[in-house]
């Protein structure tokens, strides 16, 4: 435990200073103020349009940066060799990325506490009063959703290189947005392996399952127990993708 | 005090995937060799040869293929790299962090049996060993803001700030000025007399001479040369040994010299060209010699301790024929 809290204490502070930090939480503040203007314009009901470009905005920006981060935490380290400096110390390489796991999910919270404080703001502005239930549901399933994009970078890292390691989880995360709808659109006559192929990828692998914006803006309603199968879902794959991360970290070489 | 531990590579061989078109390569082929407890000993090797893979065999980085490497006769884990210190070729560290940062993290990572617990007790180790590589008043500067020589200083005290029984340095002197690679030499010294095990990489011959005891070769991944007692017995300048320098020497000089000194048992004479150089076995020999190459008009360039392995002894182990 000691060594798990010492590398992700030392984890999301090199993430908390990189570059790439004050310029997310800016980003993610203009997409959201972006909302607020095109609400005011749009024809439709004006917290559902907010909700909509705010949670694409916010959902963007916070899966960039954890692929971003994910990616840099443990290719970037290889690259740059402080990953070698600090595996020579008395810390098991399952420890190591257990510890740059928890200090990427650490570094996370604070940027979606940012971007949440930010949205709070828009909307005392907008008279709307302090975050219902279901919105603040949505902004945390928005972060369940950064922690396993965050994850599958971890992992594409722990064998491959910056460049692939980014293209790989930026691959991967999208495929995890589209296969869902991609099985619904599935034509009745398609052959049978290819129906089979979508239906248990979408069932796998779907983001979708952590997008709340219309329970949120109560367009659509979800139970307790829905939502906490959902929780499930995603706490699993996060398990399971660090599980298998581990599996491949333990057996690599280290080599500059 | 714990002894020293014994490092010993047993058969090893490192055999990776480089790429589709280089196919598999041997990095380290059948490597066997002891690293005595206590004692400073130096890999060599040209560029390529293996020093850094076997490096980071013994430090568990990188799996051997075959054989296996054990830390007084046991594998390399956790409890194994605690008691080891390891400054690498080029600096390894984060550089948004600042030294007081990296050797905090450090220290707790490793936790030596030194350090007290209580608030603050890192701390007070850190400041003496930051102010030691003069590095305390840059404490809050980033890594990154660092000169390339505060840089390796500051590595040098993350190696041994956790006082290690085993101090692997790859290339200390790399990219420091004299005044740094004096001031390295120093502290390698220091640190060879509390009898600790060292292991060190290095293409400078004459550092290699000054500090190690041993001598191992590497080349294409295979050891070609060990010295172990035989070169300690032969080439190898015992403690206490001298050395003169003399220049304007020629052969007709050199044989009336060595007429009238002789030469004791296990003495190194190198002459090329009109430069001489002796080592002798103690300060009486090498002051006798010094006062007969005075009296025939030398000039005595050099006089002083010798090295502990000759530096022209090292450089026939890269010769070609090798």
């Amino acid at each position: 435990m000691r060594a798990i809290s010492l590398v992700t204490i030392e984890s999301f502070l090199l993430l908390r200073r990189d570059k790439i930090f004050l310029p997310a939480a800016i980003a993610g503040g203009f997409i959201a103020m972006f909302a607020n203007i095109a609400s005011e314009w749009g024809i439709e009901e004006f917290s559902k349009i907010l909700f909509d470009i705010g949670a694409f905005g916010f959902h963007l920006t916070g899966s960039l940066v954890a692929i971003f981060w994910g990616t840099k935490t443990v290719s970037e380290a290889r690259a740059d060799g402080s990953l070698e400096i600090q595996l020579a110390a008395p810390i098991s390489r399952v420890a190591w990325l257990t510890g740059k796991y928890l200090g990427l999910v650490f570094a996370l919270t604070l940027l979606w506490l940012m971007l949440v404080a930010f949205w709070q703001l828009l909307m005392l502005a907008n008279d709307f009063g302090a975050m219902s239930r279901p919105q603040l549901i949505f902004f945390s399933f928005q972060l369940l959703e950064w922690c396993l994009v965050g994850a599958l970078s971890l992992f594409f890292s722990t064998f491959a290189g910056v460049t692939i390691a980014m293209f790989a989880s930026i691959t991967t995360w999208l495929v995890g947005l589209v296969t869902m709808p991609v099985y619904q659109a599935l034509p009745p006559g398609v052959d049978r392996v290819t129906g089979v192929i979508v239906k248990a990828l979408a069932q796998i692998w779907d983001l979708r399952q952590f997008n709340l914006s219309g329970f949120a803006v109560g367009l659509e309603q979800i139970s307790d127990g829905e939502l906490r199968l959902r929780a499930a879902y995603g706490i699993i794959l996060i398990l399971f993708i660090m599980s298998v991360s581990c599996v491949f970290f333990r057996r690599r070489d280290v080599m500059a | 005090m714990a002894k020293a531990p014994e490092v010993k590579v047993e058969d090893v061989t490192k055999v990776v995937y480089s790429d589709v078109r280089k196919g598999r390569q041997t990095i380290v082929s059948d490597l066997s060799v002891v690293f005595r407890s206590g004692k400073s000993t130096a890999l060599l090797g040209h560029n390529g040869a293996g020093k850094t893979t076997s490096i980071k065999l013994i430090l568990g980085l990188v799996r051997p293929t075959r054989g296996k490497v054990m830390i007084d006769g046991e594998a390399v884990g956790p409890e194994q790299r605690r008691r080891i210190g390891y400054m690498p070729e080029v600096n390894r560290i984060p550089l948004v962090l600042n030294p007081l940062e990296v050797l905090r993290f450090h220290l707790a990572a490793y936790n030596p049996p030194h350090l007290t617990k209580g608030k603050g007790a890192i701390d007070s180790l850190i400041e003496p060993a930051l102010r030691r590589v003069d590095l305390w008043e840059h404490r809050l500067k980033r890594v990154g803001k660092l000169s390339k020589g505060m840089a390796r200083r500051l590595a040098w005290a993350q190696a041994t700030i956790h006082d290690p029984d085993l101090l692997i340095l790859d290339e200390p002197m790399s990219g420091l000025d004299p005044v740094g690679r004096m001031a390295m030499r120093d502290w390698i010294q220091e640190y060879r007399k509390s009898e600790k095990t060292i292991i060190l990489c290095s293409h400078e011959l004459a550092t290699v001479g000054e500090l190690c005891e041993e001598v191992n070769v590497l080349r294409k991944g295979q050891l070609v040369y060990s010295s172990g007692s035989a070169v300690a017995e032969g080439n190898v300048a015992a403690k206490g040994a001298y050395q003169i320098s003399l220049s304007g020497v020629d052969e007709k000089t050199l044989q009336l010299l060595r007429s009238k000194q002789g030469l004791p048992a296990w003495s190194a004479l190198h002459h090329h060209g009109f430069l001489a150089r002796m080592v002798l076995p103690g300060y009486a020999e090498a002051a006798a010699w010094m006062q007969a190459a005075l009296a025939q008009s030398l000039l005595v360039t050099e006089f002083g301790p010798a090295p502990l392995i000759d530096p022209d002894d090292l450089l026939k182990f890269f010769a070609k024929e090798y």
